[in-house]
């Protein structure tokens, strides 16, 4: 084998070639922490040039904060010189020609000479390593977010089951026995009696119906997003055919604009288009004519819908509670209602990465507007 | 003929009152027995524990099955009553508070013939009653005994 004496010899390499040729940055300096080589490599790290280098206490590449430990540290090095890698677990710090630091890794060594002992050090930029390390921690983090957020929903989920069940059980117990009073102890109740039996009935029937339409909002946020492309021309006409059977007395007259499509999940569309036609249906109540309209115009290439109607519509001022889930902006008893609805379109809409917004004026009508917006999610 | 009977499994005796109204509102000449818990129900089906000595061969025309109950849920009592080929084709009716779609499939993946979700309102639950006890009891053909028995 050749060794490195005669590949030395024969090509002319000496160690300055050959430090030149290592990426790592090395520095050597004297018995009086001075300067005295570094490879090219120290200008990319350093953003000094070899000359500017040479000569200067090796300190100037440490942050000022450190220079005078660096100092005490060198002086403590050269007395018990030993070979050691540092910067490994925690990082040191190395200061750039302009100030500013980077996180480094640093391995010292000595070569004992006639003028004492040369200390080489070579220094390796880890920015880019823990710039990495942050992404993989912030990887794990949404990782473990993620996982938090499928135990809530699971929880959540154990959670209605038992509002189903046990909340409803009692309420039904109320109602059941207050019917009984009233069907076997008629004559004994006074109108007074019977009045106060009716209100618990009642009050015990629209909790009944909260908790119903409270399971309904809470499956809404738990439940898969199925994406396909849906007619909602076709969906709205079916949402209409139901509610004029289910109240025929109502003389309205329905407009749906042709050709509304958009991608969504068509089970949960179906529940917006049922909520948003069945207030609009609701609070057209008593105008003749009635007039429901369904449409959409394109903005900044996407689909508004809208829901619009000239029923008693509200004051822009509460516009802000419309969406909240039991806020109610007229009174139970011209327009009954939990005050669900629109808090369960609020949560479909957004859950498609839409908006959803109302414009609206006292007696003049109500326009709710829509968008669906499927944003594709970076992972 | 003999009189139809109803096995009514219900752990909660309030609810067990107003079931009991309910279904004899309208069916008044049908004999309703009601088992507490799913062990008593499969007692009843096999004349065993509290009900040992009823001829087992004699099988009630409908099981109506609350779902949450102590001892044996409703859930593991149809399994138990499906995987027994005695008892395999008994109409079993589920009558619930629950309205969740995990327990419908369950159920109906273990091989319910029906799902009923109590209604909160008393008369509504009456109505759903009474079409239920006329449709198993007067409409629908109960397996054969022999059927039944295997």
């Amino acid at each position: 084998m050749i060794g490195l004496a005669e590949i030395a010899q024969a090509d002319e390499v000496d160690w300055r070639n050959l430090m030149g040729a290592v990426p790592d940055a090395v520095i050597i300096s004297n018995n009086d922490g001075r300067i005295v080589y570094v490879n090219p490599a120290v200008e990319g790290f350093f953003g000094y040039r070899p000359e500017q280098l040479l000569g200067q206490p090796v300190d100037i590449l440490v942050p000022r904060q450190y220079q005078e430990g660096h100092t005490a540290h060198r002086a403590e090095f050269c007395a018990a010189p030993r070979r050691r890698s540092m910067g490994y677990g925690s990082d040191l710090r190395a200061m750039r020609a302009d100030g500013t630091e980077f996180p480094a890794a640093i391995s010292l060594g000595f070569s004992p000479t006639s003028h004492g002992n040369l200390v080489i050090a070579i220094v390796q930029d880890l920015s880019e390593l823990r710039k990495r390390d942050k992404s993989i921690q912030a990887l794990h983090e949404r990782a473990a977010r993620n996982s938090k957020l499928k135990e809530v929903n699971k929880e959540l989920e154990a959670f209605s089951f038992s509002v189903s069940h046990d909340l409803r059980a009692p309420l039904r117990v109320v109602d059941g026995f207050s019917q009984v009073l009233l069907e076997d102890y008629a004559p004994q109740l006074d109108a007074y009696g019977k009045n106060c039996l009716t209100r618990i009935r009642t009050a015990a029937q629209r909790m009944g119906q909260l908790i119903d339409d409270l399971l309904k909002l809470a499956r809404i946020t738990t439940s898969e997003l199925n994406t396909t492309d849906v007619n909602l021309t076709a969906m709205t006409q079916e949402v209409i055919k139901t509610l004029k059977s289910a109240s025929p007395e109502r003389q309205v007259e329905y407009i749906v604009a042709d050709h509304m499509t958009d991608a969504g999940d068509s089970g949960l569309l179906r529940i917006v288009l049922e909520n948003l036609l069945s207030n609009a249906l609701k609070f057209t109540a008593g105008r003749t004519p009635a007039r429901i309209e369904v449409g959409f115009h394109e903005s900044a290439g996407r689909n508004v819908f809208h829901v619009c109607d000239n029923g008693a519509g509200f004051d822009m001022a509460y516009s802000s509670k419309l969406f909240g889930a039991f806020q109610r902006l007229h009174n139970a008893k011209n327009f009954p209602g939990t005050g669900i609805g629109l808090a369960t379109v609020q949560r479909i809409v957004t859950r498609h990465g839409g908006k959803v917004w109302a414009e609206a004026e006292p007696d003049k009508g109500a326009t709710i507007y829509f968008t669906l917006f499927q944003e594709t999610l970076d992972e | 003929m003999n009189k139809a009977t109803i096995l009514l499994a219900e752990d909660n005796y309030d609810d067990e009152v107003l079931t009991l109204r309910a279904l004899r509102k309208k069916l008044t000449d049908v004999n309703i027995v009601v088992a507490h818990n799913g062990v008593e129900v499969l007692d009843y089906l096999c004349g065993t524990g509290a009900f040992a000595g009823r001829n087992p061969a004699d099988m009630p025309n409908l099981l109506l099955l609350d779902l949450k109950m102590p001892m044996m849920d409703g859930q593991e009592t149809l399994r138990r009553i499906r995987a027994n080929a005695r008892t395999s084709l008994l109409p079993v009716v589920i009558l619930t508070s629950s309205d969740e779609q995990r327990d419908q499939i369950e159920c109906y993946r273990l091989g319910a013939n029906s799902y009923v979700c109590k209604p909160v309102r008393f008369d509504d639950f009456v109505k759903a009653a009474t079409r239920l006890g006329v449709y198993w009891l007067e409409i629908n053909r109960s397996p054969p005994p022999p059927a039944l028995s295997g």
